[in-house]
């Protein structure tokens, strides 16, 4: 393998750990603050990429379409999903978490058929802005700029999430419902909205993640399933609700994808699964988590 | 009357733990809730804060009903909640645990005064809650709630697991927060520090009163003191 050729399979595998990333890291903010599986996290992402389309094809492709459409359409899907918070799952979260499980997994569902009654079966695709229609150049080679934006902004939101967790003060109070909300409860804080806001953060980044997905993929209501199980698959790599260890878990994912592609390309789909079986034997609690003692 | 408790009766899913716990308190007094081991002292505290919720009775707190609300509201109203096991946060810092429950209320609580309570805390600042000892966490967990300005402190257990050297400086910054006018009830299951700093103390046990009166009155109380409390 050329030095070019290693470069272009290279960002192509940090294109594709951006998305795993933006799916993933909603999933994770979710499970480590709230400590539940939100199984409908896949379809917020395809919502979130749905939605985009719409507004993106409404605003006539334009640039300023698109840069609109990034700041309406994740913020209208997060909104909807603080109502399904605030209506069908808050009132799961001191039951078992089996409960969870079933609530988020019909909502999931419902966000399915929900696609397909309103954007029916065949594949979409959002245009793409004009101001990406050109490549750009690194060492001499041509790489689409839009994917160079896309991995731009995965970088961005990592940190964007990562200062509301630890330096602002929501994310103080973020972090102490995660350690122990009967006891936030008890300094005052009240705790479900807290929960609430961090539920509709999870799913801002999903939505983003399906709006920048928008414009370079096909669109179909099954996206929200596959979404959904890499999402699972970057969150056991690394280490249930650890924000960097997502970006590091999307990262070999991403690159253990575009770099197996030449040599089996046969295999392709399971690299992602071969990751996680070889963490799980090696590293069980992933590779940023905590070994749990159950007693 | 600050806080009125009248005949709580409290569970623990279908386990019955208070039968009909009284308590009055009147402003500014410092008062003390005494019994052995599993009498209902934390239940009865928990059932004020609104963490375990009475099923029935009445707790009245400046004279508004308060049982049946949550923990927050509860604690807006003005009621400090000490937990016996601490309770820090251990991925916060301390001065982190310390901004994170700030509130206005009663008093004029702010880190600069906490840390005047509690200089040792003030060099400690950047370590998480799982990195101090245990002294340093119940300074902590006082800090703490006392950053929400209560008007009402409930301290469950604090002497609990302590040198005697830490309990005689926590006695020392409790007598200071007496200063303060804030009405404190503490928990404990002897005759140690607690009925020292007292002006009224209530023995319980099974979750039932069983005596109040003057500390004094208790210490001579050779059959009450052997029945009761843990010596």
């Amino acid at each position: 393998m050329t030095g070019s050729e290693f470069l272009m399979q290279f960002m192509s595998g940090l294109t594709t750990a951006m998305i795993y990333f933006l799916i993933a890291a909603g999933l994770t903010l979710i499970l480590g603050v709230l400590k539940i599986m939100n199984f409908a996290q896949g379809g917020i992402y395809m919502l979130g990429a749905y939605m985009s389309y719409t507004f993106i094809k409404l605003f006539g492709g334009t640039n300023y379409g698109f840069w609109l459409t990034l700041a309406i359409a994740p913020i209208l899907v997060t909104a909807f999903f603080c109502v399904v918070e605030v209506f069908l799952i808050r009132r799961f979260y001191e039951k078992p978490a089996i409960y969870i499980l079933l609530m988020t997994y019909g909502v999931l569902l419902v966000t399915y058929d929900l696609a397909r009654m309103s954007w029916g079966w065949i594949i979409k695709t959002a245009p793409m802005p004009p101001m990406f229609q050109r490549p750009f150049e690194i060492f001499g080679l041509f790489f689409p700029l839009y994917n160079v934006f896309l991995i731009f902004m995965g970088f961005f939101i990592f940190f964007f999430i990562w200062f509301i967790i630890n330096r602002t003060s929501w994310g103080k109070i973020m972090r102490a419902a995660a350690d122990d909300r009967e006891m936030t409860a008890a300094l005052g804080i009240n705790v479900p909205w807290v929960f609430t806001a961090v539920f509709g953060l999870g799913a801002w980044i999903a939505a983003i993640g399906g709006a920048l997905v928008a414009p370079m993929a096909g669109l179909s209501a099954d996206m929200g399933v596959e979404a959904g199980i890499i999402a699972f698959i970057v969150v056991v790599i690394a280490g249930l609700g650890s924000l960097p260890g997502a970006l590091l878990a999307s990262f070999i994912c991403g690159e253990v994808q575009a770099f197996g592609i030449l040599v089996l390309p046969e295999l392709a789909i399971a690299f992602m699964y071969l990751v996680m079986v070889i963490v799980l034997i090696v590293r069980p609690w992933g590779l940023f988590g905590k070994p749990v003692i159950i007693k | 009357m600050i806080l009125q408790v009248k005949d709580i009766h409290t569970f623990y899913g279908t386990s019955h733990i208070l039968f009909g716990i009284s308590l009055d308190i009147d402003e500014g007094e410092t008062v003390c809730v005494l019994g052995r081991n599993g009498a209902g002292k934390t239940t009865t505290i928990r059932s004020i804060m609104g963490l375990t919720r009475p099923r029935t009775g009445s707790i009245k707190f400046k004279g508004k009903e308060i049982l049946g609300q949550s923990a927050y509201t509860i604690s807006r109203a003005g009621i400090g909640f000490v937990p016996e096991d601490r309770r820090v946060f251990p991925s916060l810092t301390v001065r982190e645990q310390l901004e994170v429950a700030h509130k206005e209320g009663f008093g004029n609580w702010d880190l600069d005064k906490v840390f005047g309570l509690f200089p040792h805390l003030k060099n400690l600042q950047r370590h998480k809650g799982n990195q101090i000892s245990g002294g340093e966490q119940q300074m902590l967990t006082i800090g703490r709630t006392l950053m929400g300005n209560p008007e009402l402190l409930l301290l469950d257990e604090p002497s609990e697991g302590l040198a005697p050297l830490v309990v005689e400086a926590l006695a020392e910054q409790i007598r200071k927060l007496m200063e303060e006018d804030i009405t404190i009830l503490l928990s404990e299951m002897g005759l140690g520090f607690a009925v020292e700093l007292s002006n009224q103390a209530f023995v319980i046990d099974k979750g039932e009163n069983k005596w109040s009166g003057t500390p004094d009155k208790l210490l001579e109380n050779e059959d009450l003191k052997s029945k009761y409390l843990a010596l």
